[in-house]
């Protein structure tokens, strides 16, 4: 393998480990690209504990755990390409998409209502607080996944206290340690079985009716979790996607609908925790060296 | 001591901007009022961003003619700033056989408007050109020349030409207070702010009836008639090749399917005359009104994810036409009710305000040197700065940071998110700001 270029797209932990397996199987070349300037994908943003189980067995911070494998890859050699973007299907031997996932914007999910501002998702959220940035003092969260409850810590870090969260679901989606640790601790109210109807607010976010007759007064809205794949290269590409959920489809090799294109971690299926992916990375690394030695 | 000025527009959107833009290229000082924090962000900001030949305006009214002389107008001055404008065309397309039969009839009126391009076409042709249409087409009118372009860099761009000419603009000055004088007209607002300008250019848009009624007029009051619009991913817009328009009836020109310069589809408007002039909301039932019309056009549109949702006000009035006047002995010069053609016919609304201008003895002389201006453009089909490798901070609409902190130090800034949107696309796709947010208030020191 010492003449095969392998290109990744997506600095994350499934990108980041893919990369190393892939140098410590002897794959000559791999490049990562990060669109951001610093790699490590979302857990960057996520200060509180509970990564890197699976992969590192260690129980690591968000912060830590992507500067942890920032360095696994800079030691094993990782073409590490940082602002850089890709637009179109590089060149190389090998090619795997690992995008990631984002959260369903409040546009997306079709809510009525003002435009004010203080309408944010976790991802935005997390940043903002770990720059220090203000996020108003009350806020309601809109979902009940592991991420929603992430954001109340997040919120009560930023100074912001959550007043209630919302689901339609008939029930929170979460492991009951993180609801205790969260939810219970912070005494936020799970509302389920129920719809946010609008958002009211000139200049900032003033109240959130809810389908059960319910207003919420609070400047802070939070759309949390309902993820989507981050699919814009594989589409553009022309990678098959799966009908229920916009993914590449890809079998037990992580391989796509495209010969040489594989895709791995978030983009790849339903939202998994970092360390999952992690383990997937490694995973496809050793089919995509399989598929090199063909 | 007040401020002076020889002439004062109040109203920032697009035909206050227009407005502003082409007195600052005479030799005379202006200052434009705005009752918010941004220009052009009322109803200038919620329109179908479609440059209209008027082919379906009212034969003989005011807004028949100048929206085809701002057609005109705006198709030349666009390419020249920055703004960009795709002629795209469009489709009128008729569902049933009755719509089908109004077809004809609409040719003359297009003519009767002085645009001779329209021609009909069987649903063959119809599907030809927009194969991903819904099942049912009977026929269709092609409009060749109809354009799309960027609604939110128009009043920019005209109003970045006329500070650099010159002209003044207040932010946050609502006047809500008018004394005509014997040689200046006092402008005030409820907090006390005064100017004085010698003649008054009244565009104040949803507010154009109080402001005329500040200088003792009647004759037109405003319902704002609010239109509801869903956005829709770029990966939507293969599915539309041109602006698909429905067969007006008596009562609305309906429900439009139309590409967006910036890569997007657009769907709407709604049309509900209500009350508050404050209720840009969207509405339940707007929604999901939309959505069922959509997915009648383009079934395949219903698979992609919508990108914004927004409802803007139109400054409609009881009467069907805009409502101009002039009066000399106030120096006042009314564009009232100028409702969602306000885009396409800006720039032949200034012109309009000049001739009225000197109806009032106010013939100021064109200057003889003025400065030029030129935005970025945004459009999909225009070179980006990222292609020539700025750093990307908004990955969605690739908006780079030069960009982002341009716009906040411009002679005319963004103030807010909200006009940083405006002006620089950042936040405006498919993630509405889950990555760049934070980044966004690093570069400006805009709050989110």
């Amino acid at each position: 393998m010492t003449a095969k270029r392998v290109e990744i797209v997506g600095g994350g932990p499934s990108g980041l480990s893919a990369a190393i397996t892939l140098k410590r199987l002897g794959v000559a070349e791999v490049i990562v690209h990060e669109r951001e300037p610093k790699a490590g994908g979302a857990p960057r943003h996520t200060e509180h504990l509970g990564f890197g189980i699976r992969d590192l067995h260690r129980v690591m911070s968000g912060p830590r755990y992507a500067a942890r494998l920032v360095e696994m890859a800079l030691a094993a050699r990782v073409d590490l390409r940082l602002e850089s973007t890709v637009f179109e299907r590089p060149d190389c031997n090998a090619l795997v998409v690992a995008t990631g996932v984002r959260e369903r914007p409040r546009s997306a999910r079709l809510i009525p209502g003002d435009r004010p501002a203080g309408i944010l998702t976790t991802g935005a959220l997390q940043q903002l607080v770990q720059r220090g940035f203000p996020v108003g003092r009350r806020a309601l969260i809109v979902g009940a996944e592991h991420v929603s409850f992430s954001a109340i810590m997040t919120l009560s870090h930023g100074g912001c206290r959550a007043v209630g969260l919302v689901t339609n679901h008939d029930r929170h989606q979460t492991y009951p340690p993180l609801k205790w640790m969260t939810a219970t601790r912070h005494r936020v109210p799970i509302i389920t079985g129920t719809d946010v109807e609008e958002i009211r607010g000139h200049g900032r976010v003033a109240e959130v009716a809810l389908s059960n007759g319910q207003m919420i007064a609070c400047d802070t809205v939070v759309f949390t979790g309902d993820w989507i794949p981050e699919n814009e290269l594989a589409r553009h590409m022309g990678v098959a996607l799966a009908l229920d959920y916009p993914s590449p489809v890809i079998d037990e090799n992580f391989a796509t609908s495209l010969d040489g294109v594989f895709a791995v971690g978030n983009v790849a299926h339903r939202v998994k925790s970092a360390d999952s992916c992690a383990v997937e990375g490694q995973r496809a690394a050793r089919a995509v060296a399989a598929y090199l030695v063909r | 001591m007040n401020p002076m000025f020889e002439v004062a527009v109040v109203g920032g959107g697009v035909v206050g901007c227009a407005v502003a833009r082409l007195l600052a290229l005479h030799d005379c000082s202006v200052v434009l009022l705005e009752a918010g924090t941004d220009i052009g962000a009322g109803t200038s900001k919620a329109n179908t961003a479609i440059l209209h030949t008027g082919f379906d305006a009212t034969p003989g009214t005011l807004e028949s003619r100048l929206v085809a002389r701002g057609y005109e107008l705006l198709s030349a001055y666009a390419p020249t700033v920055g703004v960009s404008i795709e002629k795209v065309g469009a489709v009128l397309v008729a569902w049933t056989d009755e719509q089908a039969q109004a077809l004809p009839s609409l040719i003359t009126k297009a003519q009767s408007n002085g645009y001779n391009r329209a021609n009909i076409i069987d649903s063959n042709t119809v599907y030809d050109l927009e194969p991903h249409l819904g099942p049912g087409v009977v026929a269709g009118l092609v409009v060749p020349d109809e354009h799309i372009i960027d609604p939110w860099s128009t009043p920019i761009a005209f109003a970045t030409e006329a500070v650099a000419n010159g002209a003044v603009i207040m932010r946050n000055f609502p006047v809500t207070r008018v004394h005509v004088g014997a040689e200046y007209t006092e402008l005030q607002t409820a907090d006390g702010q005064m100017i004085l300008a010698r003649y008054v250019v009244n565009s104040a848009g949803l507010y154009g009836d109080e402001v005329h009624r500040q200088f003792g007029f009647d004759g037109f009051t405003i319902v704002p008639r609010r239109g509801e619009l869903i956005v829709f991913d770029k990966f939507a817009r293969s599915l539309v090749n041109r602006t698909i328009l429905p067969v007006p009836t008596a009562h609305t020109k309906g429900v439009l399917v139309a590409p967006t310069v910036f890569g997007n589809v657009m769907l709407g408007p709604t049309a509900d005359n209500i009350d508050d002039k404050r209720a840009t909301g969207s509405t339940k039932a707007g929604i999901a009104a939309l959505i069922d019309k959509g997915r009648r056009i383009f079934p395949g549109l219903m698979n992609e994810e919508v990108t914004a949702v927004y409802a803007g006000l139109r400054a409609a009035t009881e009467h069907s036409d805009y409502h101009l006047s002039s009066d000399a002995a106030a120096r006042y010069v009314c564009l009232g009710g100028i409702r969602s053609t306000g885009l396409t016919s800006s720039m032949a609304l200034a012109e309009e305000t000049v001739i009225f201008l000197s109806a009032c003895d106010f013939m100021p002389k064109r200057s003889d040197e003025v400065a030029k201006i030129t935005l970025i453009p945004l459009g999909e089909v225009d070179d980006r700065p990222y292609q020539s490798g700025g750093r990307i901070v908004c990955h969605c609409e690739r908006v780079t940071a030069s960009e982002i902190a341009g716009a906040v130090t411009s002679s005319v800034p963004a103030v807010s998110f909200d006009g940083l949107r405006r002006r620089t696309r950042a936040t405006a796709g498919r993630c509405q700001g889950f990555y760049c947010t934070a980044e966004i208030c690093s570069l400006t020191g805009l709050q989110s």
